[in-house]
């Protein structure tokens, strides 16, 4: 990881706020993304990550705040003249230009010469290994191929800031896979500040700098990927990001500070959660924050419902009254088998349950595939 | 997908339904096929009566105006859509007699029809009803502004006539070519031009069709235009009259008629050549030199029929002032000269 | 679009010569019977080929004249066209609004209106005594009405603006909606300012509809009759008006199908041009089923610019036609007698008139018949040239050198004068049994004819731009050719094709100039009801003619909000 904290603030924006037919879209937005930052937007679809973007860009009107670049704001400042590149979804490359047109657009816009603009298409092509390229259809490339020239596209008018959004949405897993890192290659050496929308936290941990979570419209966490994965701001983000198991809990006793729940009473260092009034907390307890005991001291018994080999670990599925729930254990466990289980201090984060249940459902709909990080 | 389905479904039934009902069997019932044009019309008992005294169905077939029948006729003529054709004027009857387009047949009836409007001797084509082309003006705008109505084509040039005059082009209307034909008899063929040429200076509207002439530029009917006279027929005060919205007794326009003003156009029906159905058409001319038929035709088609004894509609009688000396020329002659004469007066208006 | 696509179109299972031979079999047929044999009839007939035509002078100035006329004026007016067309296409493809769909069915009213009809509504209006000179000789307090426009060069053009522009914008609106936003702001991402995107962003990806609609456009310009006829007076003559002057009033056949084959001619080299330059551009339109955003709620600017264009449809299309309702509510008393003056009033008295029989009129003809006619012509019309079409839209789609061939063949109907294909359809099946049998289904085959080429032009660039990979994927999937048709082209094809099936409803409805020839008084349509009256003197005569195209109007308004309105209810359905 490079060090980020001392650079300068690129681009700023400050308590952005956007209504779309009277729903809210982005409700008071501020964050910044500093000079050579690859700034990741991670979010669920529909939760107004693109509509940032656009603008970002000036594509969009909105109601309330400002958007500034090294300080200067841009309200007054059209699309065209922002210098800022923007990869969309659908890549959008010009039907009726070639691959070498496509790629020349903004070059031409900028007025260079003939010269130049040959010398930086080349340039751009051969930074996404798609040299040649030069004179095909963009309709008869590939969805990869065609990635790679939106690309090319957006980078070779050399834009201040540069803003790709769901750029692996489209394609295939492998594809996506091999794309990324590609793109964290050239986004890295490019040293401008980007801003990388997606809706996959695998991307996001791979790719960014800083990640800023966005849900419902506001900004749920911003921060490095340690800082997310190690303290999540909530459960909800805990459990979009797929860190590990969310429960409930009820607090038994204060000294020591003794959670209730259905994995028995769990014993809490963290303190912090006592300042603020709570109806109830949550509990995120990780994967790998369990570990096996036998004999009838503590814990909780769960029944194993599946067990799959992931190398020095095994997933296992475990049922807990009603409740599923997945722990990484060092050694294989039959189906159908109860085991006991004890949950280790340290593997524990509280919240209290300041989110509404609405939005952790909506977030919980939204997030299906949830994956978990080793 | 059903909703395709019933789509095609309805249509295919449509066409089918269409096909069916469109199609009427008759192959019982002999036909007299009539071709005419578009403005033909008649009282339906009279037809009904012909029918049903012959026991056959009479069949007509419109087709645009005048020269669109004659042209339809002649282009046909190796195997003829009709039996009969009716609506051929003097105007084009040179034309139509030398496509040899009929057959001759000469009706008993003609000894009643005054000999002026028997313009084919070898009785090819049989005279039925005629029309006078004149000058109509708005009554209520001469009277305001106290002007005299002009009694010679001569008097248009004026200056208190100017821009007061709206005509057809002879290029495409009838109407237009009839009053073209007035000016040449009015003018001679030296001398018409010159007359155009003072008329234009003077003003003188020029447009394609009588629909516009007559209820745009027309001030005297519903148009309310800017012209208070316009080249139409002796007969539309009546129809004024008789077509009025809310009854009138005097029609708020009239036609002038004094000699050499007018033009009169006669129109005739003639039997097809290599009709099967000769008789059954020879008898169906004389229904047309009939009374009954004869005294229909002033109320249905606004035109005069041509035998005297038949009595006029009151409304004729009391709204239209007959013209006595209508200007004519031969057919011949029309026909040799027209298209010489309208391209000279072409030349003479797009200068 | 190239020889790659070629082998996944044969995925049916035929070969595809076969299925492009299969497609074409009909639509040829049905042009060679009924177009070419027609037409090689009349040039027959005409005595060109024996008598040959005179190129003197007068022959030779009347066709240069003509030709350079009619292609001064087609370009002014198409050029207008677009200029009007194109914004209108912008406001109804961005935004929602209320009235949207009455509006869109509105613009095709002129379409259907006779020109007779449409004289009369711009003399209502714009005339020496229309409403607005009224008005300002009322306002400046002026002796003589201060526009002159009826009989000028402008006036034709303007009519010609009336008539068209519903093609430019209803063939484009469906291109525009479906045109994915992204090219135009990656455009302007890239440093494009709007000028430049409009221009080298949404212009050139607009260009088959545009220049689909366009062509379209010049050639109905380009073979006006009407409105040149009845608007611009006798000093303009369009080679069409020229061939109904030498044709019906001046008997000169020989010149008459000289003119005839000159216009079909220029037509044929107009669409050969066309396909020429059409051949790859097509492009791949994600369909987006987004209605636009609303009008109420965009921003200010485009709120003006939207809020302009409204009313400058709103001049030009609805203030002629409110004229036509007006007047045909209005009685105008004129007694010279009293010595009165004008007066008006409200009256019913024209549309109560159409239900009697005064005269004992052989050929009255009561409105409803006329309407039911008028409609059962047109069904037929849409049942014959909807079918066809698809057919040919789908074998355009193929990649073989035979449609380079076909495809203009199909536009020469629209450049045919009426005289000449309703001739021509006479003397070929007149002397045959099928004459006698059917002759009142040659009309709606002869607005076929003419309706085709609208259908084609209006489905084709929607076709083509359904992605090959949907249709790859359904074949894939294991499906027929007429399932993937039935299932992945027609649903996506729908709007399309509703909108083709307006027009080849209304040039039906419409249409006169063919039907003289080939209408019989049994089966009088509605223009044929309103040229009647229209052709005989007095107020009550004329006031019919409003009543009935009036009628006319709103028949063809309910009409096509039917079509509009089932088309949308099936697209919800998927």
């Amino acid at each position: 990881m490079r060090d980020i904290s001392n650079k300068m603030s690129g681009l700023g924006v400050e308590r952005l706020t956007k209504y779309y037919n009277h729903i809210i879209l982005l409700n008071h937005i501020s964050f910044e993304v500093r000079d050579q930052e690859v700034l990741c937007l991670l979010g669920p679809s529909g939760s107004g990550k693109s509509t940032l973007l656009r603008i970002i860009a000036g594509l969009e009107s909105f109601e309330s705040g400002l958007i500034s670049w090294h300080g200067n704001n841009l309200d007054s400042i059209p699309t065209e003249k922002r210098k800022f590149g923007l990869m969309f979804q659908d890549y959008a490359l010009f039907p009726h230009l070639n691959v070498f047109d496509n790629v020349a657009f903004g070059l031409r816009m900028q007025g260079l010469p003939k010269e130049k603009i040959i010398h930086k298409v080349s340039q751009a092509l051969a930074r996404v290994n798609m040299s040649d390229f030069v004179k095909r259809k963009v309709q008869t490339l590939s969805g990869g191929e065609q990635q790679r020239i939106a690309l090319a596209r957006t980078l070779a008018p050399d834009p201040k800031l540069i803003m790709l959004d769901e750029p692996l949405g489209a394609l295939d897993r492998k594809l996506r896979e091999q794309l990324c890192g590609e793109i964290r290659q050239i986004l890295r050496s490019n040293a401008v500040p980007a801003i990388y929308v997606t809706h996959d936290q695998e991307e996001a941990f791979s790719i960014a700098d800083r990640i800023l979570i966005i849900s419902e419209g506001k900004i749920q966490q911003i921060g490095t990927p340690q800082e997310l994965f190690l303290t999540p701001a909530s459960s909800w983000v805990a459990r979009f990001l797929g860190l590990g198991n969310v429960i409930q809990g009820e607090i038994s006793s204060l000294q020591p500070l003794t959670i209730h729940t259905i994995l028995g009473n769990i014993e809490c260092t963290d303190q912090a959660v006592l300042a603020k009034p709570q109806k109830g907390i949550e509990l995120l307890i990780r994967p790998n924050s369990v570990k096996l005991v036998s004999g009838k001291s503590a814990g909780f018994n769960g029944l194993v419902l599946d067990s799959v080999f992931q190398g020095e670990r095994y997933e296992t599925t475990v049922r807990v009254q009603d409740k599923l729930f997945k722990f990484d254990l060092p050694t294989s466990c039959t189906p159908g088998t109860s085991i006991q289980l004890t949950v280790k201090q340290e593997g524990v984060t509280l919240f209290t349950s300041s989110m509404d249940q609405e939005s952790i459902k909506a977030g919980n709909k939204r997030n299906s595939k949830p994956k978990y990080q080793k | 997908m059903n909703r395709l389905n019933c789509v095609v479904f309805v249509f295919g039934l449509l066409l089918a339904s269409g096909c069916s009902s469109l199609h009427t069997p008759t192959p019982q019932i002999r036909e007299l096929r009539i071709m005419t044009h578009d403005s033909f019309a008649i009282s339906e008992s009279i037809i009904h009566m012909f029918e049903e005294e012959n026991g056959i169905k009479v069949v007509f077939m419109k087709s645009g105006d005048t020269g669109t029948l004659l042209n339809r006729a002649i282009l046909t003529s190796a195997s003829p859509e009709a039996d009969l054709l009716y609506g051929i004027d003097n105007t084009y009857l040179s034309r139509a007699l030398s496509a040899d387009l009929f057959e001759p047949y000469h009706s008993e009836i003609l000894s009643s029809v005054p000999v002026e409007f028997i313009l084919d001797q070898n009785k090819f084509v049989t005279p039925i009803d005629y029309g006078d082309v004149c000058i109509n003006y708005d009554r209520l705008y001469f009277s305001k502004h106290n002007l005299a109505v002009p009694h010679d084509l001569a008097e248009l040039i004026q200056e208190e006539y100017r821009g007061l005059l709206v005509v057809e082009n002879p290029a495409t209307s009838s109407p237009g070519l009839a009053f073209l034909l007035t000016t040449i008899q009015r003018f001679g063929e030296d001398g018409y031009l010159d007359f155009w040429n003072s008329l234009k200076t003077n003003g003188v509207v020029v447009v394609n069709d009588w629909s516009t002439a007559y209820y745009t530029n027309f001030s005297g009917s519903s148009g309310r235009g800017l012209q208070p006279m316009v080249v139409s027929y002796n007969t539309s005060p009546a129809a004024e009259v008789y077509f009025a919205e809310t009854p009138i007794d005097d029609p708020p326009t009239a036609s002038i008629t004094a000699p050499s003003t007018c033009f009169r156009q006669i129109e005739f029906a003639g039997i097809l050549k290599g009709t099967p159905n000769r008789s059954l058409a020879a008898l169906f001319i004389d229904h047309m030199l009939g009374i009954p038929f004869q005294e229909d035709i002033p109320l249905q088609m606004f035109v005069f029929p041509v035998l005297p004894n038949a009595t006029l509609p009151p409304v004729f009688q009391n709204t239209i002032s007959l013209v006595g000396q209508p200007a004519m020329l031969s057919p011949e002659l029309i026909a040799e000269m027209r298209d010489g004469w309208i391209q000279a007066w072409m030349e003479v208006m797009r200068k | 679009m190239d020889g790659s696509n070629a082998e996944v179109r044969t995925r049916s299972g035929f070969p595809s010569t076969w299925k492009i031979s299969a497609l074409w079999l009909v639509p040829v047929l049905f042009l060679s019977v009924f177009f070419f044999l027609p037409l090689a009839e009349i040039t027959n007939r005409s005595g060109i080929l024996t008598q040959g035509v005179i190129l003197d002078h007068v022959t030779w100035g009347l066709l240069t004249k003509s030709l350079s006329f009619t292609i001064t004026q087609a370009t002014v007016s198409t050029a207008l066209t677009l200029c009007i067309g194109i914004p209108g296409a912008y406001l109804l493809s961005h935004f929602r609004f209320m009235g949207r769909e009455l509006l869109k069915a509105m613009l095709i009213v002129p379409f259907i209106l006779p020109t007779v009809v449409v004289a009369t509504c711009f003399n209502a209006l714009l005339g020496p005594r229309g409403l607005i000179n009224d008005w300002l000789m009322t306002i400046y307090n002026l002796q003589t009405p201060p526009i002159a426009l009826l009989n000028t060069f402008w006036a034709i053009i303007l009519g010609h603006v009336f008539y068209n522009t519903s093609i430019i914008i209803l063939v484009m609106s469906e291109a525009w909606s479906k045109l994915n936003p992204n090219y135009q702001d990656s455009a302007r991402i890239l440093g494009a300012n709007r000028l430049q995107t409009a221009f080298k962003v949404t212009l050139p990806l607009l260009a088959p509809s545009l220049l689909s609609s366009g062509l379209l456009v010049f050639i109905f310009d380009f073979t006006s009759f009407g409105v040149v006829l009845l608007l611009g007076g006798p000093l303009y003559a369009t080679l069409e008006v020229e061939i109904y002057i030498q044709a019906i009033h001046m008997l000169n056949f020989p010149a008459a199908t000289l003119l005839s084959l000159i216009q079909i001619s220029m037509t044929l080299v107009m669409s050969v041009i066309y396909a020429r330059i059409s051949r790859g551009q097509t492009l791949e339109l994600t369909p987006h089923f987004k209605a636009g955003r609303s009008l109420a709620d965009a921003p200010v600017l485009q709120k003006c610019l939207g809020l302009g264009i409204l009313t400058l449809l709103f001049l030009i299309f609805f203030s002629p036609l409110i004229a036509l309702v007006i007047r045909s509510l209005t009685s105008y008393h004129n007694f010279a007698s009293e010595g009165g003056s004008f007066g008006s009033g409200i009256t019913l008295a024209y549309y109560a008139e159409l239900l009697v029989n005064r005269r004992d009129d052989l050929f009255y003809v009561p409105p409803y018949s006329a309407i039911i006619n008028s409609i059962l012509f047109a069904l037929i019309t849409v049942a014959i040239a909807l079918p066809l079409g698809i057919l040919v839209v789908r074998a355009l789609k193929m990649p073989q050198r035979i449609n380079r061939i076909l495809e203009p063949m199909l536009m020469l109907p629209l450049g045919t004068s009426a005289v000449t294909l309703g001739l021509g359809l006479v003397l070929t099946f007149n002397s045959t049994s099928f004459y006698q049998a059917s002759f009142p289904l040659l009309l709606p085959i002869a607005h076929a004819l003419v309706g085709l080429p609208l259908v084609i032009r209006v489905i084709q660039p929607v076709n083509e731009s359904i992605p090959q990979n949907l249709i790859d994927s359904a074949y894939s999937l294991g499906a027929d050719w007429w399932r993937v048709f039935r299932d992945v082209e027609l649903p996506l094809l729908k709007k399309s094709v509703s909108v083709a099936a307006i027009f080849a409803f209304s040039v039906s409805l419409g249409e006169f100039g063919a039907t003289t020839f080939l209408n019989r008084p049994e089966f009088p349509t509605i223009p044929i009801a309103i040229f009647r009256f229209l052709n005989q003197p007095g107020q009550i005569n004329y006031g019919q003619a409003m009543a009935m195209s009036t009628i006319l109007m709103i028949l063809s308004i309910l009409s096509i909000l039917l079509i509009q309105i089932t088309s949308y209810q099936g697209r919800e359905g998927k």
